[in-house]
């Protein structure tokens, strides 16, 4: 009766250890970063609409064809996003037996809690400004007309996510190749076929931007805008990433008694409470572990995380550098 | 994620050992250093600034001139004019003056701007009936309700084409002269007025009702002309009877709406046939005589005519090279800044403490 009414069911304690410190923290990793993204790329590609207001008399009037709103959220941002909420491993599964610290980082709330929300939400925001403005710079006072304008911002609002994406998986399978290509491309084939002169035919009511994608597709303003916006729009976060990597980038030298580590944290298996009391067990002795693995792999996290410089100061980092190199190497 | 275990007898509920479905996919992480992520920045850089410089080049070569006859010169008594609107049967006409310096070497396009006219106001941009402009002839008397409120006129006849957008067409017209130095006569300055509209607007979204055996002006009997206008949509161009109905090319520039306020729609180009345009147009003085009809006191418009040369990448706009220096010089900062950080902390720095 109680397995029928639980959540999780377990024959024998020795599951729960795959279960929590494997799944139970890939699945929170996983989770956060879905939620968060999904956060990003619906408010940056909605939000231009307030800024539009600004120019339309605040009348609504959409930027975008009906079409890319319903076909944005199905084909050309679900399955990356998809793959990524399915396959997404920061350390493979015995390094997150060999290391249950990391599990402190869904306990202390480092990957999913307000201040991140709020800074995802600051960064959809300022996406959607540079996804207006730098249009609107090339489109104002020129000849172009509202059609190609919401063809290019479609562009590069769908690069800006994908390329988002791109930065945030860590560990590329080939389902997830094959979904940001797939997507990418679904979004230049829908677009010319609901902007095709058959469909327009058919129903002028509903496909009512006939001949705009084959005529944008092929003027180089429309590239060159889209571009520049995508690499503006994604300039933030691939500084904040690259700050990351500099900052935490592990040393070549080896610490002498890295080699004992692994095994002895394997003979210490997983006790309650135990690890935080070994003072031989040299990885718990500094900040620990996790928060710099998880700061290195949590670079979503579009605001660098506030005690940079002590966690760069820890005398036990170098050794947790190398354990984390050993530990990717391993899976 | 329950694994649950006969007691004895096979396992039988295992999930497959597959890869997948114990998430031993064969992945590849990118294992980042310094040594990629710095150069990318460069690289990037480098490239944002030659394309800016490229870019900028490239407008620099055009030429543009712009000229706002709103109130300008004579037209200043058409203005004045238009401000009631018993007067919209009159005609008007004015004259300006404008004097072009070097020669505009190449294509010359004419526009004509406005400024201040919201086309991408929601209601006015639904205020249309594309099925009609289709030549769809149940659609011709039978305009959608969304052109409400010019779907039909005072008699009770349909309007053809209906909506805001089709009645609020812009009808000035302009006629070119070159004044060339000697006491030779002025000529006039011929433009094509027709490949003006896209390709696909002119041959698939605008389209006349079916004509068998009809002339243009027995189709659209029965309909009425929009209530702005002065003449009807089957005579529009009496001069080519081709330019007529609803693939009239001035329409169509019309309808496809621009995206904000000030804008600028593609009114002729020049026609480089004969002498003295051949190489484009030749420095000089030139008069435009404005047939002044368009009433923009109302929403307090602007109107211009401009006269530019085209490069591939467009008129006259240096939002984008600028666009693109700009951010190359910004990327190129940060790429010095995360040196600088490198060369701090993450080369050498406390991490080497042991």
């Amino acid at each position: 009766q109680a397995v029928l009414n639980a959540d999780y069911t377990l024959t024998q304690f020795r599951f729960l250890q795959r279960l929590l410190l494997v799944h139970g923290r890939w699945s929170y990793r996983r989770i956060a970063f879905f939620l968060r993204y999904f956060l990003y790329k619906t408010c940056s590609f909605a939000l231009v609409h307030i800024w539009f207001g600004f120019f339309n008399g605040f009348s609504a009037q959409s930027l975008y064809e009906n079409w890319f709103i319903v076909l944005y959220t199905v084909f050309y941002t679900a399955t990356p996003v998809e793959c990524l909420a399915i396959f997404e491993q920061d350390v493979s599964a015995q390094g997150s037996l060999s290391c249950p610290e990391l599990y402190k980082v869904g306990q202390r709330q480092e990957l999913f809690n307000p201040w991140l929300l709020t800074a995802t939400l600051l960064y959809a925001i300022y996406t959607s400004l540079v996804l207006f403005f730098m249009p609107l710079g090339v489109f104002h006072n020129s000849a172009l007309d509202y059609q190609t304008m919401a063809v290019t911002i479609n562009m590069a609002t769908v690069f800006s996510v994908t390329i988002e994406l791109v930065l945030l998986t860590r560990h590329w399978t080939k389902w997830n190749v094959v979904a940001v290509c797939v997507s990418l491309s679904m979004f230049f084939l829908c677009t010319l076929i609901t902007q095709s002169r058959k469909l327009f035919e058919m129903s002028p009511v509903d496909y009512y931007f006939p001949g705009v994608a084959q005529n944008a597709f092929c003027s180089p303003v429309v590239w060159l805008t889209a571009l520049l916006t995508t690499w503006t729009t994604v300039l933030p976060s691939f500084t904040v990433h690259a700050l990351n990597i500099i900052l935490t980038n592990p040393d070549k030298r080896k610490v002498h008694n890295t080699n004992d580590r692994p095994v002895e944290l394997q003979r210490s298996g997983f006790r309650r409470g135990a690890s935080q009391r070994r003072s031989s067990y040299a990885v718990s002795q500094g900040r620990g572990i996790g928060r710099l693995i998880t700061s290195e792999g949590s670079l979503r996290s579009t605001v660098p995380p506030v005690d940079r410089g002590g966690t760069t100061s820890d005398t036990a980092t170098l050794g947790m550098l190398n354990l984390r190199q050993r530990l990717e190497s391993d899976g | 994620m329950g694994k649950t275990k006969d007691n004895p007898g096979p396992l039988s509920r295992r999930p497959d050992n597959s890869a997948f479905k114990q998430q031993r996919l064969p992945a590849w992480s990118p294992m980042l250093t310094a040594n990629s992520v710095l150069p990318f920045f460069y690289i990037m850089a480098v490239v944002c600034v030659l394309l800016g410089v490229w870019l900028l080049i490239t407008v620099q070569n055009t030429h543009q001139l712009k000229l706002d006859y709103t109130q300008a010169g004579s037209c200043n008594i058409c203005f004045e004019k238009r401000k009631v609107r018993a007067n919209a049967n009159q005609d008007c006409k004015c004259t300006v003056v404008l004097n072009i310096g070097n020669t505009f070497k190449g294509d010359v396009f004419f526009y004509y701007g406005l400024m201040n006219f919201h086309q991408n106001l929601r209601q006015y941009m639904d205020s249309r009936d594309d099925a009609q402009m289709m030549g769809r002839t149940a659609n011709l008397k039978n305009p959608s309700a969304y052109c409400k409120p010019y779907i039909t006129d005072d008699h009770g006849l349909p309007i053809a084409p209906c909506g805001a957008v089709a009645n609020s067409m812009f009808n000035d017209s302009f006629k070119l002269t070159y004044h060339s130095a000697e006491g030779s006569p002025d000529v006039h300055v011929p433009l094509f007025r027709k490949g003006i509209s896209w390709y696909t607007d002119k041959n698939v979204k605008f389209r006349n009702p079916k004509i068998n055996n009809e002339t243009l002006t027995q189709v659209f009997e029965g309909t009425a002309r929009p209530p702005y206008w002065q003449k009807p949509v089957y005579n529009l161009d009496p001069l080519d009877p081709n330019n007529n109905g609803f693939t009239n090319e001035d329409l169509i520039v019309w309808m496809r709406e621009a995206a904000f306020p000030n804008f600028k729609k593609l009114y002729g180009v020049l026609n480089r046939a004969s002498k003295p345009f051949t190489e484009g147009l030749p420095p000089g003085n030139y008069t435009i005589e404005i047939s002044y009809n368009f009433p923009v006191e109302y929403f307090q418009g602007r109107k211009e005519v401009i006269i530019s040369t085209i490069s591939w990448f467009g008129g006259q706009n240096n939002f984008l090279p600028i666009a693109y220096l700009v951010t190359g010089c910004l990327v190129l900062l940060l790429a010095i800044i995360l040196t600088v950080f490198w060369w701090k902390f993450g080369k050498n720095g406390q991490n080497m403490e042991e």
